[in-house]
């Protein structure tokens, strides 16, 4: 009942104040818009515009030259009998179910290494950082040398140490997409960096009392450690199946999409679809189609977390 | 103070808006009463160099006249003049076939010369009517051929002496030269202990299926410029693509994928000495003109029936955006005058379409490249007699249908896909994009 009454207090302030603005404070709200309109002017322009205008496009035939045509449903019809796009789909699903749980894991299993006090500690954690801010072009190439099936560092190894022939890695339909999946062995940084500062924040209290009840390494890592950075495991994870959805460099520089659509990535269809074959319209619908994919994988992930998460503020 | 502030920053605002909008709305004359005119080429070194001494030596020429050059890199040029052209505002002068869509995705964005080269008959004097009709539509001339360009042999003379082999022939006209002959001859030249390969057909199952007399799209099609029918079950098409299979994994004279890729990291593996033959088209010429390490030579492409030599023609037009079209045919014509063109030949090394000055262009590039001019010619004028003009200019949407026939049939090429499959998806996919509405 108090707290209604000052809301209302409030309201009433509020009220006021907006009928009788000092001409200062006017000036002060001139000035905010003001100094806000290139961040607003450039949201509405080059954000903000262009998604309201793609949505208003995937209903429309439009090819940049003409004016747009309106198709109705018609490029999402068109949508379900396309081959591109069930095999492009199947490709980046293929490729999320390999990537996702190799970046989370790897990512985790680096951060726990370089969470350990040891010498060069700061030059270890630089050093397996590095490699994710390199430009996605350059580190494509670099992967597509590493595994030329013919003069390539790994299968060399592969050959001088365990006697094996190595795969085809780039040029084998079969392993096309483990080799993608591979590459995020110099793209986890990011993801790395975030286990660490998670693991950095976790209570030495809980570890010290687990200690005394005489628990282990392991278990303090699946009952203490998991639990605690459970949050943050959602969070990567997320960004991660987010990022799998989106992959289009590695394919666009090393694969172009080959061989036989194997590496053919949703998004490297819609790139052809909008820069190659100008059909605007129909890659407006790809794209939109792609956000309610995501949006669809994000909500379930949060929905099956629910359980599996601990938020610790949940207990306070 | 605070309002002195903000009235100032808003006047420079809207000065600032209003200097852009201006500068937008301009663009054709520039203030002093001289007419601007754009060029727009692709970014190329060499050519850039002939661009600057044309638009240098036309300005003196004719002082009242600007040209603006706006170069962009080839795999951009689609992008820039789609966009150039839902802003009505393509440069002056285009050249349709350095973008990937070519010259019939913007045919209809273009002036017809007709006129003009009826008013100025000495501009088209001398110039192939084969490479020069193939710019008309429903009898109005949208462009005119600079160079003609066709596809031919390269191959490695030291390779093909230590090999104990004759150099191939340059006539087109040899029927013992033979696709049989040249793989028999690859053979000979192929030693898996240095990874060198006997042979290395750059080319894309669609010129494939050209130098075997057909195509993977019907008559009909290439003649309207538009895909209506795909040819994927002609018997010379699957004969063409199973030759390709087989220089790889039959007679293992070429590459596989990865050995490609793999003798391709220090450069062109023509260049690098580590194929001995590779058809190619004829900016190989000039490309391996600085080989030091061996000598080479051109010749004819083995003789099949009905064979076609994949063309190249670099063109330029005139948009209908143009706002000064006569000042652009002005340019055109001195771009096209017989001092411009020799200044083009010296430059870019490029054959002319002016047939006047092939002569011209023969002992140039025959004392350049060290080849005789005689084998220059008989190899050059056969590529030229068999020549048919390239789909990606020709057909609209090409690079989505070369996609199409490239991604099954490579599937088949690296062996991850029986003939069978690569062919029905081929047929399957190009029947796909006659039914696509854009």
């Amino acid at each position: 009942m108090h707290l209604d009454h000052s809301v209302e207090t409030q309201r009433t302030v509020r009220t006021k104040k907006k009928v009788k603005r000092s001409p200062k404070a006017k000036r002060q709200e001139r000035a905010f818009w003001l100094f806000i309109s290139p961040w607003v002017i450039g949201f509405i322009c080059f954000t903000g515009g262009p998604i309201i205008a793609s949505l208003f496009l995937s209903f429309t035939s439009y090819d940049i030259v003409s004016s747009p045509i309106w198709v109705g449903l018609g490029n999402y019809i068109h949508l379900f009998s396309d081959f591109l796009v069930l095999k492009s789909l199947s490709a980046t699903a293929f490729y999320a179910l390999l990537a996702v749980p190799f970046t989370i894991i790897l990512g985790l299993l680096l951060a726990i290494l370089l969470n350990q006090k040891v010498k060069g500690q700061a030059f270890f954690r630089t050093a397996f950082y590095a490699p994710s801010i390199i430009s996605g072009v350059s580190v494509a190439f670099l992967w597509s040398w590493l595994l030329n099936p013919d003069f390539g560092v790994v299968n060399s190894l592969l050959k001088q140490l365990f006697g094996i022939d190595g795969p085809n890695w780039f040029n084998s339909t079969n392993w096309v997409i483990p080799s993608m999946a591979l590459m995020q062995l110099t793209a986890v940084g990011g993801t790395m960096v975030i286990f660490l500062a998670s693991l950095q924040q976790l209570p030495k209290e809980l570890y010290e009392s687990a200690a005394l009840d005489g628990a282990k390494g392991w278990a303090k890592f699946i009952h203490i450690t998991v639990p605690l950075i459970s949050p943050v495991i959602l969070f990567n994870t997320i960004i991660a199946i987010i990022g799998s959805f989106q992959i289009f460099t590695q394919a666009y520089v090393i694969t172009q999409g080959g061989p036989d659509w194997h590496s053919y990535f949703y998004v490297y269809y819609l790139f052809d679809t909008a820069f190659s074959q100008y059909r605007m319209g129909y890659a407006s619908a790809l794209a939109w189609v792609l956000f309610i994919i995501i949006f669809v994988l994000t909500m379930l992930s949060l929905f099956v977390s629910r359980r599996l998460v601990y938020y610790e503020y949940e207990n306070k | 103070m605070n309002r002195m502030f903000f009235k100032t920053f808003l006047i420079t605002v809207l000065g600032l808006v209003l200097v852009i909008a201006m500068s937008g709305c301009s663009g054709s004359t520039n203030g002093k009463g001289k007419v601007q005119l754009s060029w727009l080429v692709r970014a190329d070194p060499h050519e850039k160099v002939w661009e600057n001494q044309m638009i240098k030596i036309f300005e003196q020429q004719n002082p009242n006249i600007n040209i603006k050059l706006i170069d962009v890199p080839q795999d951009q040029i689609d992008q820039k003049m789609r966009t150039m052209i839902a802003g009505k505002n393509l440069p002056d002068i285009v050249a349709p076939n350095w973008a990937n869509g070519g010259f019939m995705s913007y045919a209809d964005q273009l002036v017809d010369l007709s006129n003009y080269v009826k008013k100025d008959p000495e501009v088209i004097d001398g110039v192939l009517p084969s490479a020069l009709n193939l710019w008309k539509i429903k009898g109005e001339l949208k462009a005119l051929p600079i160079n003609t360009l066709g596809s031919l042999l390269f191959y490695n003379k030291d390779l093909f002496k230590k090999a104990g082999l004759p150099d191939p022939p340059t006539d087109w006209e040899d029927k013992a030269w033979t696709w049989d002959k040249m793989v028999s001859y690859a053979k000979k030249l192929t030693d898996p202990s240095k990874h060198i390969y006997g042979l290395l057909d750059n080319n894309d199952p669609s010129v494939d299926a050209e130098m075997f007399g057909s195509s993977f799209i019907s008559d009909e099609s290439y003649k309207k410029g538009l895909l209506l029918k795909p040819n994927v079950d002609d018997p010379a098409v699957h004969k063409a693509v199973k030759a390709h299979h087989d220089l790889i994994f039959k007679y293992k004279v070429s590459p596989s994928a990865s050995q490609l890729s793999a003798i391709s990291q220090l450069g062109d593996p023509f260049v690098s000495g580590k194929v001995a033959m590779t058809i190619n088209g004829g900016w190989g010429l000039w490309g391996y003109q600085n080989i030091e390490d061996f000598k080479w030579s051109v010749a004819a492409l083995p003789y099949v029936p009905n064979r076609q030599d994949r063309m190249y023609i670099d063109i330029m037009s005139i948009s209908k955006d143009s706002k000064h079209p006569k000042e652009a045919w002005k340019f055109m014509k001195f771009l096209y005058s017989t001092d411009s063109l020799k200044s083009y030949i010296h430059i870019t090394q490029g054959p002319p379409a002016n047939q006047h000055l092939m002569n011209y262009w023969l002992d140039f590039e025959s004392k350049k490249l060290g080849i005789s001019k005689q084998k220059l010619k008989e190899a050059h004028e056969g590529s030229i007699k068999y020549g048919i003009e390239a789909s990606n200019h020709m057909v609209k949407d090409w690079a989505t249908l070369i996609q199409y026939i490239n991604q099954p049939i490579n599937a088949y090429y690296g062996g991850n896909k029986s003939f069978k499959d690569a062919m029905y998806e081929t047929k399957r996919l190009l029947n796909s994009w006659t039914t696509v509405k854009k």
